[in-house]
């Protein structure tokens, strides 16, 4: 078990190193960040040249990187291009919170609605129930976020008048924002329990107890359920990484103040720290997340640690 | 298949559920304050011993000018640059300070820049050569929070910290013309005097005409909007994030970065204007339907949304309010005429940038080839006029009304003469086919989204009359670089034309100046389009103060460029903001910028 978490742990540092990699470079390549600082037709050549050498753009592309990863080991990615005075890690921190409260509803969400339907689904399957959690993943798997997030918005703000339409609030104004990011989450767990569920009914140990007049709710909820839950435990890795990267688009559409609305600021405005500082965190959490799950599917599974 | 017994998943499966109830639990708690939910607390700093020596005047009784409920909440697209430091914002990026602020002088709201009125600085005095400039200040206006009264202290306070940073916006205009880095080393050498606290007079390194109507006006990137010099000398650069003071009708209450920005009224009788909603709030927000939807809900009351979806909101009973000029304009640039500089200049390749006639009916062509008409009816709906020059405008000195009257003659759509055209200039093409290459590009523009819809019409419409065309989508910062860095540009793009004085955007659009032996480029403005009879004009505009001499010089210009079909200038737009007419009765825009920077004078329907 523990070379299993020290190879993990090893290829966990790689990928983040490899994400710091591609992150630096694909921003740097995009373009240089004081044509858009600086203001069009009143900078001269000199001042491009000395903003440049202030933010050490002038250096090879190379030396940036390694200066940038030890300070990025530190937590320091630098000062950001766009907001004058601001730390990137300190910008990302002030918003993390409130991509976290949204992140977690929406997860919330998704275990509320996703888990019983799946376990429902599955035990009524071909029945209409069943056609109906059919439905309900298919459009969740389907349905893009900021549509969803536009027709909930108008039916729920502007038609009928029950939640504020964007902004950060109390709990009336993640409702809709953490329903749209999770929705997808909801699908997709949804699918995952009934497949999980379908497989568990079917086993001895089931007929075994409904033989032996244990109630179905029982069997259902309590015998099969538990056994059921294992695959979908993996996905939760994958939701976390999911309901972070997903508030781009639904921060911006409910102009909720979190993380993924500084990430599309960032790029427009090529504010080059905050952007990497935003993917390096948003990577690395993703990564953490899995490896946490690995690390306890391979607890709750030996087979996994010598395969 | 064994399938694994686990003994108790759901204990596992309850720790993400623990964490999710305890992120719901926080979210809960912590919410954004909202000034419409309660008055706006006053907790502005208490004025300090050294701010209350300079005897601020005793606040006067509330005016009657401001409910306690009166709510102004504007919600308008994130600003390109979002920072507490004014020094490092765009003209755009000012919006949010704007409000608290004044500068020297400013524009009428009738009739644009080509009015300058006076603000913090009442009259001024201009030498004949546009050397010498004194200006003389108003007396008696307050900052706010008690930080005394506003000084020539203040300004050159203001224009130090202007020029203090290399990101700072106006550093390099102003160094060049005032020849320091700064007021206090230009007063220090005896190039500028404070003759008393309310007089300033500076020589200038170099003639330049227009230190009061742009680069101490409102409408600039803001190089003079003025804060308090006690106030930073006190706290430091910290007071802009606590509570930056300055003169306008609101006073700083509270701000978020991206997010919002909130204002009260000053609490005595201001010296300019009341504003009539006692508290004001400003919140960025990016989509386009939010905004729509925060004004139909009530959670906003004026807002900055596409010209598509105003019917949308008129059907919902909202109003839309609409500048009386032209607040933007939207101009095609064949860039890569740069026949002055001769830098990366290509006319074999490039039958646009050709000099003499070629390059002339290759423009004119071009410019036939686009119905203007259908451009403003179906992508601007119908709101929006022709512009007949790029840059110039019947309100602004050197226009000229032939430009208009022969519009249609010289510029109207005809595919068939735009065809005959092209084969005139030597690009018969393959019957009449992929006669040259060239590449459109588009760009989304803050303030103008329908950049990329007339670019895609453009690129169609050269494609109609046998141009081989290549639709590029690009970054409009990528489009910037092939200007700012290279000089490469070699392409067709709708760019966004902000309508300022002529001075102003003929050093932008087509001053080349002198070349940088070392880098072989030029060292102007921007340049789209290069001429020797711009450069020459445009130097002497700087230095020109006789007004029938500026006009021929600005008409001359205007002729050479519309004459020989320099650009393709498709229409002026109006500054538009829909509001719900039951709680905003009337607002000025006070700009022809289009940058919403008068809500002082917004009126609250009673």
């Amino acid at each position: 078990m523990q070379r299993f978490i020290i190879f993990r742990v090893g290829q966990a540092i790689i990928a983040v190193l490899l994400v710091s990699i591609i992150v630096f470079m694909l921003s740097n390549i995009t373009g240089d960040p004081t044509s858009v600082m600086l203001p069009m037709g009143e900078a001269t050549p000199e001042d491009i040249a000395a903003l440049k050498a202030k933010w050490g753009l002038d250096r090879p592309l190379h030396m940036r990187y390694l200066v940038f990863l030890g300070n990025a080991v530190r937590g320091d990615f630098g000062e950001s291009y766009a907001f004058g005075g601001q730390t990137a890690m300190g910008m990302v921190m002030d918003r993390f919170p409130a991509t976290l409260q949204l992140g977690g509803l929406a997860m919330l969400i998704a275990v509320v609605l996703g888990v019983p339907l799946g376990v429902i689904t599955a035990a009524k399957k071909d029945g209409w129930l069943d056609y109906q959690g059919k439905a309900v993943a298919f459009l969740g798997q389907s349905v893009p976020s900021f549509w969803l997030g536009i027709m909930l918005l108008w039916l729920f703000a502007v038609q009928l008048g029950w939640l504020p339409s964007s902004g950060k609030g109390g709990l009336s104004h993640m409702i809709m924002p953490a329903f749209t990011l999770g929705f997808f989450q909801v699908a997709a767990l949804l699918r995952l329990i009934r497949s999980s569920m379908l497989d568990v009914l079917d086993t001895e140990f089931v007929k075994l107890a409904r033989i032996k007049g244990v109630p179905e709710w029982k069997v259902v909820w309590k015998h099969c359920l538990r056994n059921a839950f294992i695959a979908p435990l993996t996905y939760f890795a994958i939701i976390i990484g999911g309901l972070f990267t997903g508030t781009v688009i639904v921060e911006t559409v409910f102009s909720w103040p979190g993380v993924g609305q500084l990430a599309v600021g960032a790029v427009r405005g090529r504010d080059f720290q905050v952007l990497q500082a935003v993917v390096i965190i948003g990577s690395s959490i993703y990564i953490f997340a899995n490896l946490i799950v690995d690390i306890l599917y391979a607890y709750l599974d030996p087979r996994i640690r010598y395969t | 298949m064994t399938v694994r017994s686990i003994r108790n998943p759901l204990r596992i499966a309850a720790v993400p559920l623990l964490i999710v109830f305890l992120s719901v639990i926080v979210a809960c708690g912590g919410s954004a304050p909202d000034p419409a939910a309660a008055p706006a607390a006053t907790d502005a700093p208490a004025a300090p011993a050294q701010a209350a020596a300079t005897a601020a005047p005793e606040p006067t009784a509330m005016p009657a000018m401001a409910d306690e409920d009166t709510y102004l909440h504007m919600a308008v697209t994130p600003l390109p640059q979002d920072t507490f430091f004014p020094w490092l914002a765009t003209s755009s990026g000012h919006l949010v300070f704007r409000p608290m602020w004044e500068n020297p002088t400013t524009i009428s709201p009738e009739t644009g820049v080509s009015t300058i009125l006076p603000q913090l600085a009442r009259e001024w005095d201009v030498s004949p050569d546009a050397s010498e400039y004194t200006f003389y200040l108003q007396e008696g206006v307050d900052m706010h929070f008690g930080w005394g009264e506003f000084t020539v202290k203040d300004l050159i306070f203001t224009i130090d910290q202007q020029m203090s940073d290399p990101l700072a916006g106006c550093k390099g205009p102003l160094q060049k013309f005032m020849g320091y880095d700064s007021m206090t080393e230009m007063i220090d050498a005896g190039k500028a005097e404070v003759v008393d606290d309310y007089t300033l007079k500076m020589t200038l390194a170099q003639p330049q005409v227009d230190v009061a109507d742009w680069w101490f006006n409102i409408l600039v990137v803001p190089c003079a909007a003025v804060r308090s010099s006690a106030q930073h000398a006190a706290e430091g650069d910290a007071m802009f994030e606590q509570g930056p003071a300055g003169t306008g009708g609101y006073q700083f209450v509270d701000r978020e970065l991206k997010e919002y920005t909130d204002y009260e009224a000053v609490p005595y009788d201001h010296w300019r204007v009341n504003p009539e909603f006692k508290r004001l709030r400003i919140s960025t927000t990016p989509e386009d339907l939010t905004r729509l939807a925060m004004l139909l809900t009530g959670e906003a009351n004026m807002v900055d949304i596409p010209k598509v979806l105003h019917q949308q909101a008129l059907d919902e009973g909202m109003e839309v309010f609409e500048s009386p000029l032209p607040s933007v304009g939207l101009t095609i640039m064949p860039f890569g005429q740069y026949e002055l500089s001769q830098v990366n200049w290509n006319p074999d390749t490039e039958p646009w940038t050709a000099p003499g006639e070629t390059g002339r009916l290759v423009r004119e062509a071009m410019n036939r080839a686009i119905n203007r008409e259908q451009i403003i009816n179906e992508l601007f709906k119908g709101r929006g006029e022709p512009m007949y020059n790029t840059i110039f405008h019947d309100t602004l000195e050197g226009w000229n009304p032939r430009w208009a009257e022969e519009f249609d003659e010289k510029y109207g759509y005809d595919l068939e003469r735009a065809k005959e055209l092209l084969d005139e200039a030597g690009f018969p093409g393959d019957n009449g086919q992929n006669r040259f290459y060239m590449e459109v590009w588009q760009s989304s523009l803050p303030g103008l989204p329908e950049t990329i819809e007339v670019a895609q019409t453009v690129a169609q419409s050269f494609e109609d009359i046998g141009i081989d065309v290549k639709l590029v989508e690009v970054e409009f910062a990528r489009a910037l670089d092939a200007f700012r860095d290279l000089h490469d540009a070699h392409f067709i793009l709708p760019v966004r034309q902000t309508i300022r004085q002529i001075n102003a955007n003929a050093r932008i659009y087509y001053y080349t100046g002198e070349i940088n032996p070392e880098t072989g480029l030029p060292g102007g403005g921007v340049a789209y389009v290069e001429h020797q009879l711009y450069d020459d004009n445009y130097e002497a505009l700087l230095r020109e103060t006789d007004p029938t001499e500026r006009h021929r010089l600005a008409q001359e210009m205007g002729d050479h460029i519309y004459d020989n079909y320099r650009t393709i200038p498709i229409v002026n737009v109006k500054a538009t903001l829909v509001a719900n007419p039951d709680e905003v009765l009337e607002y000025k825009f006070g700009s022809l910028t289009g940058v919403f920077g008068h809500l002082e004078y917004a009126k609250v329907a009673r």
